[in-house]
């Protein structure tokens, strides 16, 4: 089993969806989507005459993650506007932990339409009616949800992803071991082959 | 010391790597078949990361525990996942990445670099290997100038031209020509500027050959994968 971790307002997730989706279907299994609600990508901070090294660093590591997240969405067709933006996810991320519970095998189509909705639509993914229309069919007992475990289980959900070793997203875990980015995708592929071939560099 | 442009060359790639990052380690050798399939010139050259500005800092004794250390818990979870992670593609390669006692000083290091490119290809090749493998099986003690030196003799150059430098004011002028890359925006290894554009990391491997190649077809995604 793989299990998939994002954070819809990533766009490390986002831009890793699609390609995770068609490894999906080019091994014929369903991966586990799990949510984990982390802080937004840094937004640079802007240059002040006291700067140490390290926040000269931090600054040149937020415009260069910025510059390379433009330039893949770009060569991908995606005009992904603010990838800063700090929206709160909580809600589709409480949303998808209620899916796997009573119809995981929709879980990957929520993903794709919640990212829709943050990256394509610019809409809020804390309004209720949009998450549960993006739940669809499967969005009765939603509201009883809310009310009752989602925020115990959305906090244990991330407790146990920390204690796996998960501190960032997309990341991805196959029999324990933990691989952050979508970089792994032809490793998880080789290892999902039976480790056929040459193994990726 | 050379004065560069920390963004240009007259060969088509260039590659930043410093001897203590595992990642820049693991990238030498994908990196060398890239160029090769394409018959491509690298420009490599140093890039000594200041770990402690960002990841914050940590001892630890033989038996790897941690006996000093200024890190959060996001950056040891940090740290942790990069040596595993080195660990598991370094070991499908059979190359060994042991883990390390202390955040080592690799100027010295790096200034031999830049002695063992000056005297061709080859040595510098050979330096390379000769560093990186020794480090990582910690057996080289990338802070001791004789040891450079021992090793530039080793990968077939001329120690002289190092010492000389080490005794002329060398190390000011690594460290001014170090700051004048991090001012360009080059802060992390392994670092690939191709086109004039900074890439970071082997990931981006696939998209560096894409552009050598002359952008033909779709541009790829980030990937570790395997090159012929």
């Amino acid at each position: 089993m793989i299990a998939v971790c994002v954070d819809f307002k990533s766009p490390h997730s986002y831009l890793a969806f699609e390609p995770t989706r068609a490894l999906e279907r080019r091994l014929g299994i369903d991966f586990a989507w799990w949510p984990l609600v982390l802080p937004a990508l840094p937004r640079p901070k802007p240059a002040s005459p006291g700067d140490d090294r390290g926040a000269r660093h931090r600054r040149a590591r937020a415009e260069y993650l910025a510059r390379d997240i433009a330039r893949y969405a770009e060569a991908r067709g995606l005009a992904l506007g603010d990838v800063h933006r700090d929206v709160d996810t909580t809600l589709p991320a409480q949303a998808l932990l209620f899916l796997r519970q009573t119809a995981s095998e929709r879980a990957g189509a929520f993903c794709a339409r919640v990212f829709e909705l943050v990256w394509k639509e610019n809409a809020n993914p804390a309004d209720t009616s949009a998450i549960e229309a993006a739940l669809g069919s499967a969005s009765g007992g939603f509201r009883a949800y809310l009310e009752r475990d989602a925020a115990r289980e959305l906090a244990e959900n991330a407790r146990a992803l920390a204690e796996a070793g998960v501190w960032s997203v997309p990341a991805y875990l196959v029999d324990g071991d933990v691989f952050i980015g979508r970089q792994h995708l032809p490793m998880l592929e080789w290892l999902a082959t039976g480790r056929a071939g040459e193994p990726p560099l | 010391m050379l004065a560069v442009d920390p963004l240009r060359s007259d060969r088509p790639l260039i590659v930043y790597v410093d001897y203590k990052s595992p990642y820049a380690y693991l990238a030498v050798e994908p990196t060398h078949r890239v160029a090769r399939s394409l018959g491509v010139a690298v420009d490599w050259r140093p890039l000594t990361l200041d770990i402690p500005s960002y990841l914050g800092s940590a001892k630890l004794d033989r038996e790897g525990k941690v006996v000093e250390a200024q890190r959060s818990a996001g950056q040891w979870a940090q740290v942790t996942y990069a040596y595993k992670d080195a660990r598991r593609y370094a070991s499908l390669r059979g190359i060994t990445v042991r883990g390390t006692t202390k955040i080592w000083d690799t100027r010295l290091a790096g200034m031999g670099m830049l002695c063992a490119k000056g005297q061709g290809d080859t040595e510098l090749r050979r330096y390379s290997t000769l560093v990186f493998e020794r480090f990582w099986k910690r057996e080289l003690d990338v802070e001791d100038p004789a040891v450079i030196a021992a090793v530039l003799r080793e990968a077939g150059g001329d120690a002289a031209p190092f010492e000389r430098e080490l005794a002329s004011g060398g190390r000011a002028r690594y460290d001014q020509l170090q700051r004048a890359i991090f001012d360009a925006g080059i802060f992390g290894v392994p670092g690939y500027v191709v086109d004039g554009e900074y890439y970071w990391g082997r990931e981006h491997l696939p998209r560096i050959r894409w552009i050598l190649a002359g952008r033909r077809g779709p541009a790829p995604d980030v990937a570790y994968q395997h090159f012929a």
